[in-house]
C-alpha cells in the first residue's frame, strides 16, 4: 500500500469528521447564544407582572449588581438570594437561574466570600440549586 | 490501459488494473485501532444507556422507541464488527510441499508428488472467456514436480466449450442434468477426479502463476481444510479524472485547475467503481481478520480444498442426515404401532432406504454452497478442520458492470445467507466454537441491517415534516453524549480499516436496503432462493425501476428539507436551530448514501477512460 493511498482512501471519513466537528461547534455556539438571548429576555420578564414580589426583587438585584465581581458584599448576597427565591417558583427556568447563580458565585472574590452574609447567601444558593 | 504499462502518479489502481496490496498493519497501528475501538464502544454504551434512561421522548413514543431500538441494534452490529476486525493474527505461510506425506499426519500418506485438480465451473459463459482462464491455469508454476489436472466443468453441455477444452488439452466434464446447480456440478467433478487438492475457479477466473506456490504451503498443517484467496475484479471502471472532466467543460484552464486540485487532495474520479464492486474491505479486512478465530469462510472461486476434508465432512453430514431421518421415522412408527422398540431388522431396512434417498455430496446443494460447506467443515469438532484466508490477490476475475447483474448477484448472496440462517442456523449448531459462532453471526446479522437502516433513513424525514423530535430534547446534553461516540467510532474505523475506502462501503450498505429487505422477506415466507448465474456480459440500459425506493426516499428527503427549513424560518414550534442542523446533517448523509445506487442505475461507461479497462478481457481474447 502506497503511503498516500491510505490518506486518499480516508478522505471521505476525514470530511465526515470535519463536518461533524463544525456542525457540533455551531450547535454549541447557538446554545450559548440562545442562553444569552434568554438571559436578556429575563430582564424584561413578563412574569414580573404575574408575581411582582419575587420577580421584581430579582429585577432590582440585577439592576443594582451589573458587575457581581466588583459589587458590594450585600449586593452580591441580595442577588444570590433573589436568584434562589426565583428558582423556587413553580414556573421558573431553574437551569438558566442555576447557570446565573454559578456565574455570580464564581465572580465573587476571596475577600467578599469571607463576608458572613455572602457566605450564607452562597450556602442558600448551593442548597437551592444543588451545586 | 494495458496491464503492463507503467502507471502515472495520478492514476488509481483501477486505471493500472493492479490489485490492492494487503494492508499489513504493524503492532502500533493495531494497538491504536484496538484502543480507539474500545473507547468507541465504551462511549457508545454510555450514550445508549443515557438514551434509554433519560432521552426517550415519551410524548412521541411511536417514533422515539423504534429509533432507539434501531440504534441499539446497530450498536450490537458494531460490537460484532469490532470483534471481527480485532486482530490480524493469521497462520504463517510455509514453503510449498513437495510430497503428499508433507501435508498429512497419517503414516499411510504416500511419498509422491501432489495431484491437484483445477476445476473451472461454467454454465453459459463465453467459451473464449473460459479459454483465458484455462491458459493462465496451464501457466501456473510450482517449485516441485506436481501433477496438475485441469478440468472444465460444463453444465451447459456445449460443443464449443468442449472444443476449447480439447484444443487446450484439458479435461472436459459434463453431466446429463443440472441438479444442485454449481454445487451439483462440483460434486459431479469430485466423483470423477482423484486429486489430493481441488482448486475451484469460476468461468471468468484467471489465476496468477504463483497461485499454487503461495497457497499449498498452508496445507503442511494437516488440519487445514481449505485456503481462500481474495477475489479481485480487474475490470472495475476507473472513472473520469477530475482534470479530464473539467478540461472537457472548461478547456485547458479546467484541466490545469483540476490537476492543481488533485495535487492537493489526491486523485478524484467521477464514476469510479460505480457499483461498489471492489471487494478489498471484505477480503482484506473482514475475511482476513477472521483467521484468528479460524472462521474465514469459503467464497467459491479462488479457493483450494483438501479433498480428504471435503469427502470426510460429506460422509459425516450424510450419515448424520440418515440418523436424524431414521430416528424421526422410528418415533413416528412407534407412535403409530404402539411398539416401543422396533425390530432391528426393520430399522436396518429403513435406514438403508434413507441412505439411498439422501444424496451424498461434498458440496451442500445450496445457492450459498460455499458458505454452507464452510459451516459444515468448521462444525466438525472431531477433526478440527481449519480454514485460512490468504491475504494477497492471486487471481483476477470480472465483475457485474450493470445494475441488473449486480442486483442478481447481491440478491443471491443475501438470500442464500439468510436461508441458511433460517433453515440451519449455525448459531445453534453443535461443533462450532464461540468465536466461530460470533464470526458467522456477524455475517448473518449484517443481512438483517435493513430492519434498522430503514428507520435511520426515515427518522430525519419525520422530524422535518412534523417537528417532532425522537429524543426528549436536542440539548447540549444530547450532543455531549453522542458526539464523543460518533467521533471515536469514525476515528476507530479510519485507523482500523486504513487503506480501504470505508465511506463508500458504508453508503452501499445503506443504499441496498430494499434488496436485502426483499431477500429477507423471501426467506421469511419460505420462498426458494434460486441459483441464477451472474451475467458476465454488460447489459446496457437504465435501471431506474430497480432503484425506485431509493429515488422516492431521495425526493422525500429533499422535500422534507425544504419544508422543514421553511417552517423553521417562520419560527414554528419544535423547529429549533440545533435540531435543524442535526437533522439536516443526517438527511444529507442519507441522501449521499442513496445517491450511489441511483447514480449506478443511470451510469454509462466513459468511452475514453472506462471502456478500455472494462473490455480488457475482450482485447486479450482476440
Amino acid at each position: 500500500m502506497k503511503a498516500n493511498n491510505g490518506w486518499t482512501m480516508a478522505r471521505g471519513q476525514i470530511a465526515w469528521i470535519l463536518a461533524l466537528i463544525v456542525s457540533t461547534a455551531i450547535v454549541i455556539q447557538l446554545e450559548r447564544l440562545e442562553i444569552g438571548a434568554r438571559l436578556g429576555s429575563l430582564d424584561s420578564n413578563p412574569l414580573a407582572e404575574a408575581d411582582p414580589a419575587w420577580s421584581q426583587a430579582l429585577h432590582d438585584a440585577r439592576g443594582q449588581t451589573p458587575d457581581p465581581g466588583n459589587a458590594a458584599p450585600q449586593d452580591q448576597a441580595a442577588l444570590l438570594l433573589a436568584l434562589s427565591l426565583a428558582a423556587l417558583q413553580d414556573d421558573a427556568d431553574t437551569a438558566l437561574l442555576a447557570e446565573e447563580a454559578a456565574a455570580v458565585i464564581d465572580a465573587i472574590g476571596p475577600l467578599a466570600a469571607a463576608d458572613p452574609l455572602v457566605s450564607d447567601a452562597k450556602a442558600m444558593a448551593r442548597r437551592v440549586f444543588g451545586f | 490501459m494495458p496491464r503492463d504499462q507503467t502507471c502515472r502518479p495520478s492514476d488509481t489502481r483501477f486505471d493500472c488494473q493492479t490489485p490492492w496490496s494487503h494492508a499489513a498493519h504493524g503492532p502500533v497501528h493495531i494497538f491504536a485501532w484496538q484502543f480507539l475501538a474500545t473507547a468507541s464502544l465504551i462511549f457508545g454504551f454510555w450514550y445508549l444507556w443515557w438514551r434509554w434512561a433519560y432521552s426517550i421522548n415519551w410524548d412521541a413514543a411511536w417514533f422515539s422507541l423504534p429509533l432507539i431500538m434501531a440504534e441499539t441494534a446497530a450498536f450490537f452490529g458494531l460490537v460484532l464488527f469490532t470483534i471481527n476486525l480485532w486482530s490480524p493474527r493469521s497462520p504463517k505461510r510455509q514453503p510449498a510441499p513437495a510430497l503428499v506425506s508433507e501435508t498429512s499426519d497419517s503414516s499411510a500418506a504416500p511419498d509422491r508428488p501432489l495431484i491437484v485438480d483445477v476445476f473451472f465451473a461454467t454454465y453459459d459463459e463465453n467459451p473464449e472467456l473460459v479459454r483465458l482462464g484455462l491458459r493462465d491455469a496451464q501457466r501456473m508454476q510450482y517449485p516441485h514436480p506436481i501433477d496438475l489436472r485441469i478440468h472444465v466443468l460444463d453444465d451447459g453441455r456445449r460443443p464449443a466449450m468442449a472444443a476449447v477444452a480439447a484444443e487446450l488439452n484439458v479435461n472436459y466434464i459434463t453431466r446429463d442434468d443440472n441438479v444442485g446447480y454449481k454445487a451439483g456440478n462440483l460434486r459431479n467433478a469430485m466423483d470423477r477426479t482423484v486429486g489430493d487438492f481441488v482448486v475451484i475457479f469460476d468461468a471468468d477466473t484467471r489465476p496468477f502463476p504463483t497461485f499454487l506456490t503461495d497457497t499449498l504451503g498452508y496445507f503442511r498443517d494437516p488440519k487445514v481444510a481449505w485456503v481462500q484467496t481474495p477475489q479481485w475484479f480487474w475490470d472495475i471502471p476507473p472513472g473520469v479524472p477530475l482534470h479530464a472532466a473539467w478540461q472537457r467543460r472548461l478547456g485547458r484552464f479546467g484541466g490545469w485547475l483540476g490537476r492543481k486540485v488533485e495535487a492537493v487532495i489526491g486523485p478524484v474520479r467521477f464514476g469510479e467503481d460505480p457499483f461498489g464492486n471492489d471487494p478489498q474491505m471484505f477480503y482484506d479486512f473482514i475475511q482476513h481478520r477472521r483467521n484468528w478465530a479460524n472462521a474465514s469462510f469459503c467464497c467459491g472461486a479462488g479457493s483450494v480444498h483438501r479433498r480428504e476434508a471435503l469427502m470426510e465432512a460429506a460422509i459425516r453430514s450424510w450419515t448424520a442426515q440418515i440418523e436424524t431421518m431414521s430416528d424421526n421415522e422410528d418415533k413416528r412408527i412407534s407412535k403409530m404401532t404402539g411398539e416401543v422398540a422396533l425390530f432391528e431388522a426393520v430399522r436396518y431396512t429403513a435406514r438403508m432406504g434413507r441412505a439411498r434417498e439422501i444424496e451424498f455430496t461434498p458440496f451442500k446443494l445450496h445457492v450459498s454452497e460455499d458458505l454452507y460447506t464452510s459451516i459444515v467443515l468448521h462444525s466438525d469438532r472431531d477433526r478440527g478442520w481449519k480454514s485460512v484466508m490468504h491475504p494477497e490477490v492471486l487471481s483476477r476475475m470480472i465483475s457485474p458492470t450493470d445494475l441488473l447483474s449486480w442486483t442478481i448477484q447481491r440478491f443471491k448472496y443475501a438470500g442464500g445467507t439468510l436461508d441458511i440462517l433460517r433453515n440451519d442456523n449455525p448459531l445453534t449448531r453443535r461443533g462450532l466454537t464461540v468465536p466461530q459462532k460470533l464470526m458467522y453471526g456477524t455475517t448473518f446479522y449484517s443481512y438483517l441491517s435493513p430492519l434498522w437502516n430503514i428507520i435511520f433513513l426515515i427518522a430525519p424525514i419525520i422530524f422535518l415534516f412534523s417537528g417532532i423530535a425522537p429524543v426528549a430534547t436536542y440539548s447540549l446534553e444530547f450532543f455531549l453524549h453522542i458526539i464523543p461516540f460518533l467521533l471515536l467510532n469514525e476515528l476507530a474505523q479510519m485507523v482500523g480499516l486504513w487503506g480501504t475506502p470505508v465511506m463508500k462501503g458504508r453508503r452501499w450498505y445503506i443504499a441496498m436496503f430494499p434488496l436485502t429487505l426483499a431477500a429477507l422477506w423471501a426467506v421469511v415466507r419460505g420462498q426458494r432462493i434460486s441459483f441464477t448465474v451472474t451475467p458476465k456480459d454488460r447489459a446496457s440500459g437504465r435501471y431506474l425501476k430497480l432503484v425506485r425506493w431509493q429515488i422516492l426516499l431521495l425526493v422525500v428527503n429533499l422535500v422534507a428539507l425544504i419544508y422543514g427549513w421553511g417552517l423553521f424560518s417562520q419560527g414554528a414550534s419544535g423547529y429549533t436551530l440545533g435540531a435543524m442542523i442535526v437533522n439536516t446533517f443526517w438527511s444529507v448523509n442519507n441522501m449521499m448514501a442513496l445517491g450511489v445506487i441511483v447514480r449506478a442505475a443511470i451510469w454509462k461507461p466513459d468511452p475514453d477512460f472506462d471502456l478500455p479497462v472494462m473490455e480488457g478481457y475482450q482485447h486479450e481474447s482476440k
